[in-house]
């Protein structure tokens, strides 16, 4: 008959056994040469594989670790855009807007491959010049009026095609190549797939001076203004999925990316955070929701994070907001879109704004949020094209792409006209959004080729950024 | 704009592409694994129960810091950095290598003061010892981390990537099962 043995025994004797001495090995002379060896070993497997380019990153579409991400199907708005950053709050969100309609493509498709840049060699655009010619705007960021980067790309002496980041402290009347990581770049096609992996990336962000953030599937970070990049690689297996949106605000980093706690198709996806720089990754406990694809929206202001999304289980559209970053509850009064949701959602310091197809699916929506997501005002319900694109302005206004151009939405329902450069009916937009309620950016899809725009009066008039 | 100073220094290219390691880094890199590769081996040999395994561990983990050393270095906390990758490359391998990892009976020579040439003193409770190595790897490493590393539940829940509460019902498992029939090895009857 056994014997009971006290708590406090047997702890001690737990404790006796993983401290004995006899666990002690003495290392081998040669550890550090070993350790040396391999990871050189490593290095030169990473460099190959990430070297493959785009023919590998297609394949691996079939294989673990590659996220495919429906976007802009039927030629919507695209990811991969802009940030929008309120200085006076320090707050942001790196607005990549899904497709506003409800996705038709399986996630976990393999019908889409990645085409454009990401097709290259992860070669960079030295820093220290001019952006070279042909050097094509992919995403931007801003801390002020006068200070913002463009992560895009443009040719190189291989024939290929090389990342870049170019940098501008006087409101983009010269521009400056600084350091920009060595990764493929998502092409963000609109209406096509993207391809993720962990070496990709299609957005940038900056919150201030010193720390940003480029992301896509990878995820690196800088501390000196883009002059060095970190690829963040965490525990393995990873913390941290694909991160796929990123923004931050009060200390903290927050970004959506997949869940590697639920590997699967469809992909899902969590909300994860860390402190920066160099705080550590975790998911954000979503008891009461676990989003599917297409890949939720998130937007931060301030401490204030709202979450908008498609139940994993359920396929229904669902929110989760928190006004302090720590505690998130369910949006209280459900959504506006009633389609699945996808749609682009922009903070505001005074609200969010979110664009959605109608019921019908035929027929946009302008919708805002006064409380970041707990009541919906409509602001228009009849815009003619459901593909719409989406900047906030204030609590007033939105500036929203639609129909192949800007319009300006009034939250009490009237819209006006803006002034753009004169662009084809079939030009799409990427990206809408504004640094304050004065400064914002643009980005159009013009003849298959991406622009920035520039506007330094609230959205009236609108000018191409030249590099 | 010229490249910055650290561009122009002799430097060693990493894995991670855009990130340049300096000799300086580099060394102290290595002085950082010299000091602490016998703790570090210790660690690895009570997460994984076999001294071979534990090398391997360590071995690996300190390739991926060595790899990731300017951001790990400035994270300011290189050895937890170490130990969090091999937690969970320890939980990571032994997915792969289940069927090999699942026995109960060791190999004598790859105990701790048994027949391998030691010059430690074997352990004197070898029958527990034996009963913490036969745990899942999860429940292993809950239990190395809360009487080995002293953490409490909310750390070993931050290392592992998991919640609290499966920590805590991690926790209860192992010490039910090393619990089970510990009479009959609590005056070291059946030691093997």
């Amino acid at each position: 008959m056994s014997r009971h043995i006290p708590d406090d025994e047997f702890d001690r004797r737990l404790r006796d056994v993983l401290h004995s001495r006899a666990l002690s090995i003495t290392p081998d002379v040669d550890a550090i040469d070993r350790i040396h060896a391999g990871a050189r070993r490593r290095q030169r497997r990473q460099r190959v594989a990430v070297s493959g380019g785009a023919a590998l990153a297609v394949i691996a579409v079939a294989v673990t670790g590659v996220t495919l991400r429906p976007t802009h199907h039927n030629g919507s708005q695209l990811a991969g855009g802009p940030s929008s950053t309120s200085p006076s709050t320090a707050s942001s969100t790196l607005s990549k807007a899904p497709s506003p309609v409800p996705s038709t493509v399986a996630p976990s498709s393999n019908t889409f491959t990645a085409t454009g840049p990401a097709a290259t060699t992860p070669a960079t655009i030295p820093a220290g010049g001019a952006p070279p010619a042909g050097f094509t705007p992919m995403s931007v960021t801003a801390v002020n009026a006068n200070t913002y980067w463009v992560l895009g790309h443009a040719p190189c002496a291989q024939g290929s095609s090389c990342v870049g980041i170019a940098k501008t402290t006087d409101g983009g009347k010269t521009f400056t190549e600084v350091g920009a990581p060595a990764s493929n770049l998502v092409p963000d096609v609109l209406g096509n797939s993207d391809v993720f992996s962990g070496d990709t990336i299609s957005d940038i962000r900056f919150v201030d001076s010193n720390d940003g953030w480029a992301f896509g599937g990878g995820l690196w970070q800088t501390t000196d203004g883009g002059q060095h990049w970190t690829q963040y690689s965490g525990p393995n297996p990873p913390i941290l999925g694909n991160p796929q949106q990123l923004a931050v605000a009060s200390g903290r980093v927050w970004a959506i990316a997949t869940d590697t706690n639920k590997a699967g198709t469809p992909p899902a996806y969590g909300l994860f955070t860390a402190t920066y720089p160099g705080g550590k990754w975790t998911l954000v406990q979503q008891p009461l929701v676990a989003f599917g694809a297409p890949e939720p929206m998130l937007a931060v202001q301030g401490k204030t994070v709202t979450v908008i999304g498609t139940d994993y289980s359920t396929g229904k559209p669902v929110g989760l907001r928190s006004t302090d970053g720590q505690t998130f509850s369910t949006l209280p009064t459900g959504l506006p879109c009633t389609s699945a949701p996808g749609q682009p959602l922009s903070p505001t310091p005074q609200g969010l704004w979110l664009a959605c197809s109608s019921s019908s699916g035929k027929l946009g929506g302008v919708y805002f949020s006064p409380d970041f997501g707990k009541t919906w005002q409509v602001a228009s319900s009849k815009l003619a094209d459901p593909r719409v694109a989406i900047g906030g302005v204030d609590d007033k206004s939105a500036i929203v792409a639609t129909g192949g151009k800007l319009l300006r939405v009034n939250v009490d329902g009237s819209t006006a006209s803006v002034s753009t450069p004169s662009v084809p009916a079939s030009t799409q937009f990427a990206f809408i959004g504004f640094t304050t309620a004065n400064d914002g950016f643009a980005v159009p899809v013009v003849n298959g080729t991406r622009q920035l725009w520039r506007t330094t009066d609230g959205g009236a008039h609108w000018s191409v950024v030249k590099f | 704009m010229q490249p910055s100073a650290a561009l122009l220094r002799p430097s060693i290219r990493t894995n991670v592409p855009g990130v340049m390691v300096d000799e300086e880094r580099q060394k102290v890199f290595d002085e950082f694994a010299r000091a602490r590769m016998p703790e570090l081996l210790r660690f690895g040999h009570a997460l994984t129960g076999n001294p071979h395994s534990a090398a391997d561990l360590v071995q690996d983990a300190l390739e991926r810091t060595m790899l990731a050393w300017p951001r790990v270095e400035k994270q300011g906390d290189p050895e937890g950095y170490v130990r969090r990758i091999m937690v969970n490359r320890n939980i990571s391998i032994w997915r792969r290598r289940r069927r090999e990892t699942l026995v109960l009976d060791v190999p004598e020579d790859v105990r701790p003061g048994g027949s391998s040439g030691s010059v430690e003193p074997p352990i004197r409770d070898l029958a527990l010892w034996d009963r913490v190595r036969s745990l899942p790897p999860r429940q292993r490493t809950v239990i190395v981390l809360r009487y080995y590393e002293d953490m409490s539940e909310a750390q070993i829940a931050a290392v592992m990537g998991s919640s609290v509460g499966t920590v805590k019902s991690q926790a209860s498992r192992a010490l039910a099962a090393l619990r089970k029939d510990s009479a009959t090895f609590a005056d070291g009857e059946v030691r093997r």
